[in-house]
């Protein structure tokens, strides 16, 4: 006997410990409580437990392996600053160990500086969920996962607050018009006073991004500093690959879902919602029916899964989805209602 | 390891300052299972090892700039889990669609009466070696490191469908392939947790008490 896969499925996802929807329950328990099921999944259990020890005949040359990374050790000073950095930080003196708050669940480990290195600090967002860093001037930074954020431990008395971002974060700046506030992201520059506004620089994006919630903001390419574009409340500004800026006038009102988890939509173009849908899930989503795009759509969704989401625009539309290729999405048939 | 041994947190910020020794003992903890985590994705013991030393290196050389938001251990294995990952991608592996499942013999030739827990956990390993290598790495990825299905089909670029396919299709293999053993794994498991490596005899299909 084998078992279904869907029983199969639900079985692996819970010995990986996820947790199993109360709909996913009952279907496991309705299998397992007929005859021979309970032992024959047990059987399976014990197949999974044996593969603990795989790979069992493989044990790495520990001593070979310590011996050349001691030698590597030896040739690498540690990282002073990738070059871009030495640019950023060039103007950072060596400050007194200062008092650097940081918030965050998960242990934290606060590394002392040795006297001679650069104060600053890398911090990396990896535990699966948006992480909190408040800098030394008070400002708070909400790194997205997977994004990094370089960052003195203590800003400079005089002259910019500088950091650097890879991925996305939202800024809430404390306001100090005597140390304007800048953020490098991959070949951009983001100058303000004191505002909150989000970037989003992934790389291998073909566009970095700022979209500004309070303030005023300056964005402009690291290799044309004179080219720029001032953004107000609402309006977001992209930097293309090549240098050039484009501005656009209407603020995507779902920037920050990925922080908040909120997706709303008010008489939007569904269109342009499948666009933000598509980018909050990291998935693409096409109408067979490009009419359909001017369908207006209201709705809103909070730390919803996709499957839901695609079932409400089934629901709403008539229209069939289906996964054409990895994170790609149909929408087929359908009508605007 | 006694718990009264100096902690990875304490270890991390004496880096900066005991430069070598903390990173010895940091390698000494950590080194096996960052080379096991490498080596379950790309099986060939020289380049896990290369990649492994990547890892440490990194460390080595950000150890006065790193803040982990997560433990220094699941950090590693993390780092180690992307550099294989990447190499696979790299290598733009082609895996065949229709890889066939290797043949099962009819019925177990010969059940020994008794066998060594280790000759057990080495069939166990030929098993899951056996499989076409795209189902063994999803395999791999799902059991060891707890991917989802989702995370698991974005990693390799293949559909959440064909993630489920091939969990199936390898748990199944296995389960046929060790059918007659079945009666033995939990106890061998139990057995090699606790470092021996005793005769252990057959008991059929059923738990034996322990």
């Amino acid at each position: 006997m084998s078992l279904p896969e869907n029983i199969t499925l639900l079985l692996t996802r819970q010995w990986n410990g996820e947790s199993l929807t109360d709909l996913e329950q009952s279907a496991r328990d309705q299998w397992l409580a007929a005859a021979d099921h309970a032992a024959e999944a047990d059987r399976l259990h014990r197949v999974w437990l044996a593969a603990d020890n795989y790979p069992s005949h493989y044990e790495p040359d520990f001593d070979a392996g310590w011996n050349k990374l001691k030698s590597r050790m030896s040739d690498s000073k540690p990282v002073q600053t990738p070059a871009a950095k030495v640019v950023l930080m060039r103007r950072i003196v060596a400050v007194a160990a200062s008092v650097l708050l940081l918030l965050a669940a998960g242990i934290w480990w606060l590394l002392p500086d040795a006297p001679t290195e650069p104060p600053y600090r890398i911090v990396a967002a990896l535990s699966g969920k948006p992480m909190e860093v408040a800098l030394s001037d008070g400002s708070l930074i909400v790194l997205q996962d997977g994004a990094e954020l370089t960052f003195p431990e203590t800003f400079p008395d005089k002259g910019a607050r500088e950091v650097e971002l890879s991925g996305e974060a939202y800024f809430k700046v404390t306001r100090d018009e005597q140390r304007p506030f800048r953020v490098q992201a991959a070949y951009t520059l983001t100058e303000v006073l004191g505002t909150t506004f989000n970037v989003r620089a992934w790389p291998g994006e073909n566009a970095v991004e700022v979209t500004v919630e309070t303030g005023r903001v300056r964005f402009s390419p690291v290799s044309q500093p004179g080219e720029s574009l001032t953004l107000h409340p609402g309006e977001r500004g992209q930097c293309l690959t090549n240098g050039n800026l484009v501005k656009s006038g209407d603020m995507e009102i779902n920037a920050l879902s990925w922080m908040t988890g909120q997706l709303r939509f008010r008489r939007a173009k569904l269109s342009e919602a499948l666009q933000a849908i598509g980018r909050h899930y990291e998935v693409v989503l096409d109408l067979e029916k490009t009419a359909l795009g001017d369908c207006s759509y209201t709705g809103s969704f909070e730390k919803a899964e996709l499957k839901d989401v695609l079932l409400t625009l089934e629901l709403n539309y008539g229209v069939r989805i289906s996964e054409v290729s990895p994170k790609r999405y149909v929408l087929r048939g359908g009508s605007c209602r | 390891m006694l718990r009264s041994e100096i902690t990875d947190n304490e270890l991390m910020q004496r880096l900066a300052t005991d430069g070598e020794a903390a990173m010895a003992l940091i390698f000494r903890r950590h080194y096996e299972q960052v080379c096991r985590t490498v080596y379950r994705v790309v099986p060939q013991a020289e380049t896990a090892e290369d990649i492994a030393q990547e890892v440490f290196l990194e460390l080595w050389k950000r150890r006065n700039q790193l803040t982990i938001s997560t433990s220094l251990g699941a950090y590693l294995r993390r780092a180690a889990l992307n550099r294989a990952l990447n190499y696979v991608r790299d290598q733009k592996m082609k895996w065949s669609d229709d890889a066939e499942l290797p043949a099962m013999s009819d019925g177990a030739p010969g059940i020994p009466e008794q066998l060594e827990a280790k000759e057990l956990q080495k069939m166990v390993d030929q098993y899951i070696d056996q499989l076409p290598e795209k189902c063994r790495l999803v395999f791999v990825l799902s059991r060891f490191e707890s991917l989802s299905h989702a995370e698991i089909a974005e990693q390799l670029d293949i559909s959440p469908k064909t993630v489920e396919n091939q969990i199936t299709k390898a748990l199944r293999f296995l389960r046929n392939a060790l059918g007659p053993y079945i009666g033995l794994l939990i106890s061998v498991f139990v057995k090699i947790c606790v470092g021996a490596s005793a005769l252990i005899g057959v008991f059929g299909d059923e738990l034996p008490k322990i």
